[in-house]
């Protein structure tokens, strides 16, 4: 923001007073340097401007003009939400504060506060924190500068967590900029399954979460994460997780954006290891005005590494969707296998769609494929279900909620499946009779 | 139970159907033969409501009722079932479903009850086992993977389940070898009664064989050139379409949808 030609938005004027403030609390001079960092990095480049290539198709603008304040830290928040989930553990972050119990967790699995551990032990953090994901954008930057605490888990070598860690992310109601942070280090062969669910604050009213989660997964270790997104419809996130894969790890992410005026998601994801594989799933839904904007990037930087990437996407009335995609396979980064497509199916003329799958391929031995649809429903298809008597608004529930099923039927944890269903029904308008 | 009378349609402006009258009683099997392009596809087509038809003269009447401008899913609703030549798959839509959502808007049409998926799932067994269709065919999504013969048998359950009023099998004896052939058709005519009727178009007199017409008509240039009883088609069979001043192709006349 320091140069003086470039218009600074309300939603960053916000911000000067939270960066005046001097860095008070008592961190460990890594620390203190890579908020610093941010700190720099974002007073010198501010938010993402439309002409910013990552940012080029995403208009910020609905977000970017408005007022937010900065969340109070270390509430005694109350629990978070009901949850039907059998879970090993229950966190959250309430205003972007870490929350949830604790206290009796399976063998093998910790979790404890960040401002705990720097008391503690913080050079078992300093090799990842702020390290796996370094700010590429303004939001970023401000989350690394400005996040109070954070949750840490940690997955013990050889242990399996067999039923999942929820995560639940909300506002209460609305109206801040919220900064929750996770970071997950998984020991050699060890398995976990994350379920992040972002949830919509009791009023709806505007609140933009940054939500910053990074992932070290060592040799032969396996890391499940699904993310869903049910914002409210004035909610905004823009967020990134990070991650790094060992030799013989794995990384699943499952991603469904259901919902939110804007949803960003970005995932980062580095194959340092032979064997190393990532597994990118992603079903968003926009209606109305919703914004949603998926960028991946995979980089390869080892042999033998592994991308299959499938995202699929329904656009309707006069929303807009970004899928963005880049796999990079450096130089001897040789037998990579790297999938990735993205289809997109359109229901209304206004809705808009942006699909820029991208391959940066520098070894020759490798095997790689990716490819990219926007489509709309087939007309074939409705009228061979009209000569069955269904009419055109259900034929087109069926073939939509079709076209979603096969990327909600890889969802790594099937106890969601009638809920994310639920949700693409209502967003379809559809009556009940509608279980598929 | 039909009435075509001087039926006119055109397609992109050009006439495809040049003045198609037909009657089709409670009880009857017709058959509709013809070469390709003389129009009998586009014929099934408009009965069956297809967009992209424009009908400039004549009507169709089902049941007393002018069908011309009901949608394709009130025609079916009222008892209009069109089998496919090329059934289209539906990759993600299971058969059952996609059956229990078409029976029961059929059924709230008549004003009966709906189905509820237990007595929908038994009755579908029935169905299937009546034509002969693998009980995991009716579970999976609907014509993907199927082979050609399985695709028209799953027609042929279709209407079983539906039980229509009048059913239009449009070339249902495509690509299908013989036995294919016997169940399809046995399935046709255990599902004939005295108060349904069906039309068979067909490019060949082989389906004839198994599915007795009482009505043969040929249809050549949009217009039925020729009706008669069974023996018109054995005619056929002998002695082509040329032995009725038909040319046997007639290219670039009907436009597909």
């Amino acid at each position: 923001m320091s140069s003086s030609n470039v218009q600074v938005t309300t939603l960053e004027r916000s911000t000067m007073d939270w960066l005046k403030a001097p860095l008070l609390r008592v961190e460990p001079a890594w620390l203190v340097q890579r908020r610093q960092l941010a700190r720099d990095y974002f007073q010198s480049h501010g938010l993402p401007k439309s002409h910013d290539e990552n940012f080029r198709f995403l208009p910020l603008a609905s977000v970017t003009s408005q007022q937010l304040r900065q969340a109070p830290s270390g509430l005694n928040a109350p629990d978070l939400v009901e949850s039907n989930l059998e879970c090993s553990a229950s966190i959250g972050f309430f205003d972007g504060n870490p929350v949830g119990d604790v206290e009796s967790l399976p063998p093998g699995l910790k979790i404890g506060h960040l401002k705990r551990i720097l008391e503690d032990t913080p050079s078992e953090i300093e090799p990842y924190l702020g390290q796996l994901a370094v700010p590429a954008n303004g939001f970023a930057a401000l989350g690394l500068a400005l996040f109070d605490d954070a949750w840490v888990v940690r997955v013990r070598a050889d242990t399996t967590v067999a039923l999942p860690l929820e995560i639940v992310v909300r506002q209460k109601h609305g109206g801040y900029w919220t900064f929750p942070r996770l970071l997950v280090i998984m020991e050699p062969r060890s398995r976990l399954t994350i379920v992040e669910r972002q949830v919509a604050s009791e009023d709806e009213s505007f609140g933009l979460t940054t939500g910053i989660f990074e992932f070290s997964i060592a040799d032969g270790a396996q890391l499940t994460h699904v993310r869903l997104a049910t914002h409210g419809i004035e909610e905004a996130e823009l967020s990134t997780a990070a991650v790094e894969v060992a030799s013989g790890g794995h990384y699943h992410s499952w991603v469904g954006s259901l919902g939110g005026r804007l949803t960003r998601l970005e995932t980062h994801v580095r194959l340092m290891g032979a064997d190393a594989r990532v597994d990118l799933d992603g079903l968003y839904f926009a209606r109305n005005r919703e914004l949603v904007d998926h960028h991946t990037v995979v980089v390869h930087e080892c042999e033998s590494t592994t991308v299959e990437e499938s995202y699929r996407g329904i656009i309707d009335d006069e929303a807009q969707a970004v899928f963005d995609g880049l796999i990079v396979v450096k130089p001897g980064a040789q037998h990579t296998t790297a999938q990735q497509y993205n289809r997109n199916l359109v229901l209304s003329d206004a809705a808009v769609v942006h699909s820029k799958p991208q391959l940066e391929i520098e070894a020759d031995d490798v095997v790689c494929s990716h490819g990219a649809t926007v489509g709309r429903l087939d007309a074939q298809q409705i009228f061979y279900l009209q000569t069955r008597g269904i009419d055109t608004a259900l034929a087109r529930q069926l073939l939509t909620s079709a076209f979603a099923s096969e990327l909600v039927d890889r969802c790594p944890v099937p106890e969601l499946i009638p809920d994310i269903k639920r949700r693409i029904a209502s967003r379809l308008c559809a009556a009940e009779e509608l279980d598929w | 139970m039909l009435q075509i009378e001087n039926l006119h349609v055109t397609v992109d402006g050009r006439l495809i159907l040049n003045g198609i009258n037909l009657e089709v009683n409670a009880g009857e099997v017709h058959a509709i033969m013809g070469p390709n392009g003389s129009g009998k596809s586009t014929l099934a087509s408009v009965l069956a409501g297809r967009d992209g038809y424009t009908i400039t003269e004549g009507r169709i009447r089902f049941e007393g009722e002018e069908l011309t401008q009901l949608p394709a899913e009130e025609r079916a609703r009222r008892g209009i079932f069109l089998g496919f030549q090329y059934p289209v798959e539906l990759p993600g839509v299971s058969n059952l479903y996609f059956l229990k959502a078409a029976l029961n808007a059929g059924r709230k049409h008549r004003g009966l009850p709906e189905l509820d998926a237990i007595d929908f799932l038994d009755l579908a067994k029935i169905k299937a086992r009546l034509v002969g269709l693998d009980e995991n065919l009716v579970r999976r999504p609907v014509n993907v993977g199927f082979s050609g013969g399985e695709k028209k048998r799953n027609e042929i359950f279709q209407m079983a389940l539906l039980e229509p009023k009048l059913a239009i099998l449009d070339e249902i004896d495509s690509g299908l070898d013989i036995d294919a052939l016997k169940v399809v058709s046995d399935g046709v005519n255990q599902l004939r009664t005295p108060k349904n009727a069906t039309i068979l178009i067909t490019h060949y007199q082989r389906l004839l064989h198994y599915v007795v017409p009482d009505r043969v008509h040929v249809l050549a240039g949009g217009r039925i050139v020729r009706g008669g009883d069974r023996s018109l088609a054995e005619l056929l069979e002998r002695e082509g379409y040329a032995s009725l001043g038909v040319p046997e192709t007639q290219p670039g006349f009907e436009v597909r949808a």
